[in-house]
């Protein structure tokens, strides 16, 4: 009883920063649509130029342009979902250096809560649309069917892939409760996400165990896009909630002693 | 016994400063730490309802004593009870009936109006809408806000600010308040307005408030009682008037005359009393109450002259503060 109490003080207390976030965006209407501008150049050169080369080729190992158009679009997909809820992670920097923590830790919520919807950023949902868009035009195109089968995959790759994603951020985020530049180490990893954009079968056995075993990021696109074309035997539907719970656990943990061993500045 | 704190301890470990190029390199692999005892067995206990000032030098484990009895700091050693519980293992549920002010620093949104930062403190401290209503009506008059709950805190002064954020801390209806320098960089409206507020609070909702600052006038206004801490160390725990009574060493007295003898001289006739400021027809002495006392001093200078007006101050607190941390110290 009291755990669903809990969990109901939660919904209501993220529902509350959920529209800070989305005040702070109709804000500043400027700024909104010279960051959506920018954000669609960003992307689309990301995206041109692999188009160009499997133009070119015909594809990127046994991937034809359209199904490398699907794995792009659902990995930008999920990093737009964690950017639109969970950006804050990136801020946990600030919060501890500039000793903000303090006051969240002189709340009644859990902290990470609060750190969690101190920044929304609604302008990224401007984003995921665009994204989805690509997806259903390259579907379209290779005339891929939803059945039951697929809808529940894409259900399961959205909410496991944001879990693996943005529990991979904070958990190297969490570094800066004992490192002075910790966030370093963080973009560090968010640069190597660069490689999952693309097929990891065109890779080193290697980088592929990497993504796979050590930062599990190839479950936040390619394994599930392998499913849902039909290019593996994999059980992926069981692995993706497997590799999202252990990241859960390692990020619950890593939070945990990181709080703990805090100390605020001294001001 | 509301708060309750007996022989508490907190150590922080610091990276020792290297001497030089080498032992900097060194020092990355296999770091020297330093022990700062930051409170040094501190014992007090606060009544429910009580103001108390707590004072002390810069660095003296003030913030310290503070982040710990709001659960943000464990101690290394020693016990802290807030209402029977301990801080750090019942945060969330003392948190929810504790209020904090931090005066460098705001816990509002930046982007947004204050009110829709108030509707999420709403949430957080769960508090009843019809509560909720009640006491914003009831603090927009006292303390000023109602013209500025519709306004993005960015476009607020900074005592404009402030005072919001003491409304925050209060809209929960907390038992116990603390506050940071709640005064620090403000115009003389604001802070009277501030310290209205919080002896309104404190008269009215019996609300205990720990109240740090550097602004005597703060203390004075607000507290009955103060606790002097100074290199981790309660130094003095005692009411205001008695504090003034035992440790109050001199006394100023300001007399204005139709001639003044004492014009051409440096010293004053009698022991322990010497000349702050003189003209032809006003003279400012201070005495050592412990060696001479007012009185005779007034009658000395009534058989040298005639006296047209008199006034006799004793030492305000801050400056008896003052002394007794140097001297301590």
């Amino acid at each position: 009883m009291e755990r669903i109490r809990r969990l109901a003080y939660g919904w209501r207390l993220w529902k509350g920063y959920m529209r800070i976030g989305f005040l702070k965006m109709t804000q500043y209407p400027a700024d909104t649509s010279i960051w959506l501008v920018s954000m669609l150049i960003r992307e689309a050169s990301g995206f041109i130029g692999i188009l160009a080369i499997a133009g070119v080729t015909g594809g990127i190992g046994s991937w034809n342009v359209y199904e490398i158009c699907i794995l792009f679009s659902m990995c930008a997909v999920i990093e737009a979902i964690g950017q639109t809820f969970f950006d804050s992670v990136w801020e946990l920097i600030n919060m501890i250096r500039w000793g903000r923590l303090d006051v969240y830790l002189t709340r009644p919520a859990p902290v990470l809560l609060q750190v969690l919807g101190e920044y929304m950023f609604f302008q990224a949902i401007l984003a995921t649309v665009v994204y989805v868009g690509i997806f259903l035009w390259a579907a379209w195109q290779i005339g891929l069917s939803f059945g039951g089968y697929e809808v529940l995959l894409l259900l399961e790759y959205l909410v496991c892939g944001t879990i693996i994603n943005s529990g991979i951020y904070l958990i190297f985020n969490c570094l800066n409760f004992w490192l002075i530049q910790g966030g370093d180490m963080a973009v560090l990893v968010q640069t190597c996400r660069e490689f999952v954009k693309y097929p990891l079968n065109v890779f080193p056995a290697a980088i592929q165990g990497f993504f796979t075993y050590i930062l599990p990021l190839g479950f936040v696109a390619y394994y599930p896009a392998m499913a849902l074309l039909g290019k593996t035997d994999l059980p992926v539907a069981g692995l993706m909630p497997l590799a999202a719970g252990v990241v859960t656990l390692l990020a619950a943990l890593i939070w945990r002693v990181g709080l703990r061993s805090y100390d605020s500045t001294g001001t | 016994m509301q708060i309750e704190v007996s022989h508490l301890v907190k150590e922080y470990k610091r990276k020792k400063n290297p001497e030089n190029m080498l032992a900097a390199v060194g020092q990355m692999f296999r770091p020297k730490y330093e022990i700062l005892r930051a409170v040094n067995d501190i014992n007090f206990g606060i009544e429910k309802g009580e103001a108390v000032g707590y004072v002390g030098p810069n660095g003296c484990g003030k913030s310290t004593t503070i982040k710990m009895l709001s659960g943000v700091l464990t101690p290394t050693s020693g016990k802290v009870l807030v209402g029977g519980l301990e801080p750090t293992k019942n945060r969330q549920k003392i948190n929810k009936k504790t209020g904090i002010v931090f005066g460098n620093r705001s816990v509002l949104w930046w982007d947004v109006p204050i009110i829709e930062s108030y509707k999420v403190l709403q949430k957080l401290y769960e508090i009843p809408e019809k509560r909720f209503q009640e006491n914003l009506e009831e603090f927009a008059d006292i303390i000023g806000i109602r013209q500025l709950l519709g306004v993005p805190e960015r476009q607020l002064s900074l005592g404009q600010k402030m005072r919001c954020n003491i409304a925050a801390a209060f809209l929960h209806d907390p038992e116990i308040v603390y506050l940071d320098e709640p005064t620090i960089g403000l115009d003389s409206e604001s802070k009277l307005r501030i310290r209205e507020f919080i002896r309104q609070m404190n008269e009215e909702r019996h609300t205990t408030f720990i109240v740090t600052s550097h602004d005597f006038q703060d203390i004075e206004s607000l507290c009955k009682r103060i606790i002097l801490i100074n290199h981790g160390e309660v130094v003095v725990d005692d009411g205001i008037q008695k504090i003034q009574k035992n440790y109050q060493s001199k006394k100023q007295i300001r007399f204005e005359m139709d001639q003044n003898p004492w014009l051409e001289t440096e010293k004053f006739t009698m022991d322990g009393v010497t000349i702050l400021d003189k003209t032809p027809y006003s003279l400012v002495l201070e005495c050592e109450i412990q060696k001479v006392d007012a009185m005779a001093v007034v009658d000395q200078v009534s058989r040298a002259c005639q006296i047209l007006d008199i006034s006799i101050q004793g030492q305000d607190i801050e400056s008896i503060i003052r002394e007794i941390v140097t001297e301590k110290g």
